[in-house]
């Protein structure tokens, strides 16, 4: 108790220590200028305060109604980090194989930029073999012999394209609309618009796999100026699920609750006194917190699975393996959790070294995830779940159809630069088309030539599933309402079921 | 014996194509007034006869043995008769040295039955379409009603189009034989028949598809497109059953393994999420917030809707938080228990829902069992899996598509059967280890 009070006594004391003149002219100009400023715009403007109100500071993860009734009322979100080659897995292209060895026509160079080619690189040929699979026929590689089985859930993409061909920048316009730090992720704005099922877990999980983070760092799962409580919660497959949620040695649970009354109870005077909503998200993050402290284990537990689910994704139980965290996000998913977003590092196949190439490396990173993506879809689609999640496989841009030549001279092994023209990614379940192809690129797989789509097109369609017209999600900041599509954005309506 | 001689015609016709040319040829220089070549026409012309008499003699000898498309064979056979008719008529004329301007048109007449008969017969062992040059696209025929289907037509051949054509067609005969057709499926390939009615495990067409993937018969072979689980089951099912061609699926008995399997063909119903033109009372928002306070999550499913989707989180409901339920029944549309157990004052609650369509119970207990679902009027979407229900009639809702029962212990089959309109997920998917799963691949393994 003592204890408490002595931290009441603090709060007030740094409380007067601000309240200096500069502080209370600085308030008043604000207040009743804003008080006028308000009362102008007021009348203009009803449209935006409903969206930011959005957020509501003592309940901010509440589950809350979309613009319209959704398809999907979660997101799956399989991020293959360091960009996979297209040119192995799905888009199939016979005539760059007859090219194979050959110096890259001069009109693919003219004013391109590539981020290691130099010179005139040769063209590589396919490195997998292809065939057709299910009633929709589609294109698959031997690299995805478990994949070819489901095709006809999904829709495939063939036609994406970027602007950017650096990772960072790439991932960060993929996850966050925009090629710059700063913008809160597509798993913030959508835990904020749509708050999450589950209040005892956070609603935006974030899981890694593969070694690393990815380039962008944690910055592409940041809520950005959004409230932080809508950031992804970074989640460990391996030893504590999430980092210093367990209690310190020597604290109770009994004592930690104390604790976190006590600190809760600091933040509401604060924030009677400043107003500022930050302080609330930060009383709800704790309580989440202590909740998260019971939970989070709970769920984060794969042990116990039965032994065909762990044998269906191929896990590998005390390892952080990509499969672990495939049958994590299902379990997520099904106890009320909003967005799981799942990076998996290593698909960055420049040819520099055999585990980045196009003809071992790559295999493996295939041989590492195949087996479990194709389980999540067919455990999703028993329990009734796969109508209902949106999974999103991609990465953030493509490879090129020629070989990479860094500093001009072939690399040791067989790789392809990054190419930002044309992509594979594919979407299934939530309500989108099942076994469907859209979008088309040349006879080598350079550039789209129909059915092109931007990363912002994607943003806007996984929104509109999840029941949001992408233009009206919006939240105000710097005096202007900002939003994930930026300016951009067409649903892709072809591929909608 | 006859089936030996037989053999030979497609290697025979060659003759007489290549005199009635070379005969067109000096005919032609005749014409040009060059007499010289008068003799050696009169020489071609009657190697030419006996070389098409035999020819069409073989050719009537393979006919005979069979699994010939036989509209193209009788076009076949006519040309040819025709051919050899012209040719005799040709030789009379020039014997006689009658070149009038009717002559030269038999000449022609002449060359344009032989390249018929010739394309014809091209037609015969390469398949029909075999000049044209792109890849024939194979349309799977719609199904819109299992039962109605042809079992043959609609679901058989599309398999072997999808699995087999690309080496036992008009394109390829790969082991001399052919399955785009069903002379050429009753015909075999060159081990003999491929289908014994009745005896699907004594059929190769069947038989080969079920060995071990690295036995060098297996089909197709190790590393292209293989069938199904289903496609199996209705193959060996096609073949039990006399193998026929033309008979539907509801003519046909079937096991439940069968039936699962057909079920996977019926093509998905659409459904809408949300009942048409009811109406209903607004909101009470004050009985959302009790539930919201409860830890519940309910929400309007769109800004501007009158309905609710409410997913309880496995929470066992107090009375207060009951009667607020209880007071949005009409609105709630949407409902997952998320597991956990209902008493049976939720199940009172949960039925009064008048307005609901999806109803997800799975891995929920009830001690009130299940019955009380058969019971809605909108209900297009029940979720059943990994219950402990064993036994329950549904019959009552009209407008179920979708049903979810894997790990349920109800009878899948009987299921399919009491509801065959409804799309029925029983789930227990497979995914199977290669080897490839785990282990990695290295540089040795480039092949
Ligand atoms: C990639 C090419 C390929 C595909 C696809 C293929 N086969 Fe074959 N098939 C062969 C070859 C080569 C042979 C001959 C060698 C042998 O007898 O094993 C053969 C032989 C056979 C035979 C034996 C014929 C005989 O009389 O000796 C049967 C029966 C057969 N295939 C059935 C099938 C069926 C049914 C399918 C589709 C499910 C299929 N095959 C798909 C290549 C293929």
């Amino acid at each position: 108790m003592g204890r408490r009070k002595d931290l009441v006594q603090e709060a007030l004391e740094a409380k007067f220590q601000q309240q200096t003149r500069r502080n209370f002219l600085k308030e008043s100009f604000m207040g009743l200028g804003g008080l006028a400023l308000g009362s102008f715009l007021g009348s203009c403007s009803s449209d935006q305060k409903a969206a930011s109100s959005l957020f509501d500071p003592a309940n901010p993860l509440m589950a809350k109604a979309p613009h319209f009734a959704p398809k999907a009322k979660s997101v799956i979100y399989l991020h293959m980090a360091g960009a996979p080659s297209q040119l192995e897995l799905f888009d199939f292209k016979p005539e760059l194989h007859k090219m194979d060895g050959q110096d890259c026509p001069q009109s693919f160079l003219e004013g391109k930029k590539f981020a290691f080619i130099r010179g005139v690189p040769k063209m590589l040929g396919p490195q997998a073999k292809f065939a057709q699979y299910g009633q929709s026929q589609a294109w698959v590689s031997n690299y995805l012999p478990h994949f070819q089985s489901v095709v006809d859930e999904v829709s495939f993409l063939k036609a994406v394209t970027t602007d950017q061909f650096n990772h960072a920048p790439a991932q960060l316009l993929m996850q966050t609309g925009s090629a710059r730090l700063g913008r809160p992720s597509m798993g913030s704005w959508v835990t904020y618009g749509l708050g999450t099922e589950n209040q005892d877990l956070p609603g935006f999980v974030v899981l890694t796999s593969g070694g690393a983070n990815p380039d962008a760092g944690k910055s592409i799962w940041g809520s950005g100026f959004l409230p932080s409580v809508y950031q992804g919660v970074q989640c460990r497959s391996q030893g504590d699920p999430i980092l210093f949620l367990n209690d310190p040695e020597g604290i109770s649970r009994d004592l930690r609750k104390a604790s976190i009354e006590a600190i809760n109870k600091v933040n509401q005077e604060e924030f009677k006194e400043y107003g500022d909503p930050e302080t609330l998200s930060r009383i709800a993050q704790y309580e989440m917190a202590y909740r998260m402290q019971i939970s989070v284990p709970e769920v984060m537990n794969i042990n116990d699975e039965p032994a065909y689910i762990h044998e269906m994704y191929g896990t590998q139980p005390g390892k952080s393996a990509f499969a672990n965290n495939a049958l994590l996000a299902r379990k997520l998913v099904e106890k009320g959790v909003r967005f799981v977003q799942l990076f998996d590092w290593g698909w960055d196949t420049h040819g520099t070294s055999e585990g980045g190439s196009i003809d071992i490396g790559l295999v493996n990173k295939c041989r590492g995830s195949d087996k479990a993506i194709t389980a999540l879809l067919l455990d999703l689609k028993q329990r009734g779940l796969l109508e209902e999640t949106l999974v999103v496989w991609g990465g953030e841009f493509g490879r090129t159809p020629m070989a990479e030549n860094r500093e001009g001279k072939p690399n040791a092994f067989k790789g392809r630069d990054h190419h930002a023209e044309a992509f594979t990614m594919w979407m299934a379940g939530g309500g989108i088309k099942k076994g469907f192809t859209y979008g088309e690129t040349d006879e080598i797989g350079y550039s789209a030539v129909s059915g092109k789509v931007t990363p912002y097109d994607i943003q806007a369609t996984i929104l509109d599933q999840l029941g949001f017209n992408h233009e009206k999600l919006t939240y105000e900041f710097q005096g202007r309402p900002f939003r994930l599509t930026d300016v951009e954005g067409n649903v892709i309506r072809e591929i909608l079921g | 014996m006859s089936e030996f001689i037989g053999q030979f015609h497609p290697l025979l016709v060659h003759l007489p194509i290549g005199f009635l040319l070379l005969a067109s040829v000096f005919r032609f220089l005749l014409f040009q007034g060059k007499e010289q070549f008068r003799e050696t026409l009169s020489i071609i012309l009657i190697l030419s006869i006996p070389s098409t008499v035999f020819t069409a003699i073989t050719g009537y000898i393979l006919s005979d043995g069979g699994g010939y498309a036989s509209e193209l064979v009788f076009k076949h056979q006519w040309s040819g008769i025709a051919l050899l008719s012209l040719t005799i008529v040709l030789y009379v004329l020039h014997f006689k040295e009658v070149r009038t301007s009717l002559e030269r048109v038999l000449w022609i007449v002449m060359l344009l039955t032989l390249s018929l008969t010739g394309h014809f017969g091209g037609g015969l062992t390469h398949g029909e379409n075999y000049l044209s040059l792109g890849t024939d696209v194979y349309e799977r025929p719609a199904i819109t009603d299992v039962e109605e289907a042809l079992v043959y037509q609609d679901i058989i051949e599309p398999v072997l189009a999808q699995k087999c054509w690309s080496c036992h067609s008009g394109k390829k005969q790969k082991g001399e034989l052919r399955l785009d057709g069903k002379d050429w499926i009753l015909k075999g390939g060159e081990s003999g028949q491929v289908i014994a009615a009745h005896k699907p495990a004594q059929s190769e067409l069947y038989s080969r598809l079920l060995l071990d993937k690295q036995d060098d018969d297996h089909m197709p072979p190790d590393g292209k497109p293989q069938p199904t689980k289903e496609e199996l089951i209705l193959i060996q099912w096609w073949i039990e059953t006399g193998g026929s061609f033309d008979k539907k699926v509801k003519d046909l008995p079937k096991n439940g393994q069968v039936s699962l399997a057909l079920h996977s063909l019926q093509p998905k119903a659409e459904y809408k999420r949300l009942p048409k033109e009811v109406k209903v009372k607004e909101v009470d928002l004050k009985a959302m917030k009790t539930l919201q306070d409860f830890g519940i999550a309910i929400s309007k499913v769109g800004a501007e809707s009158p309905f609710l989707q409410v997913s309880l989180l496995g929470k066992r409901l107090d009375k207060k938080t009951l009667e607020s339920l209880a007071s949005l029944s009409e609105n709630i549309v949407w409902f997952n228990s998320g597991g956990g157990s209902l008493d049976s004052a939720s199940v009172e609650v949960i039925r009064s829902f008048s307005n609901i369509t999806e109803l997800n119970l799975s891995g929920t207990t009830s001690s009130s069992g299940f019955q009380w679902i058969n019971n809605y009027d909108n209900l297009v979407v029940l979720n059943l899996s990994q219950t402990k229900v064993s036994d329950l009639d549904l019959s009552g809702l009209s407008k179920l598509k979708r049903l979810y029962v894997f790990g349920s212990d109800l009878n899948k089959q009987k299921l399919i059967q009491a509801l065959p309109k409804v799309q029925i997920d029983t789930g227990n998917y497979v995914v199977p280890t290669y080897p490839g799963d785990t282990t990695v691949f290295r540089k040795e393994d480039i092949i």
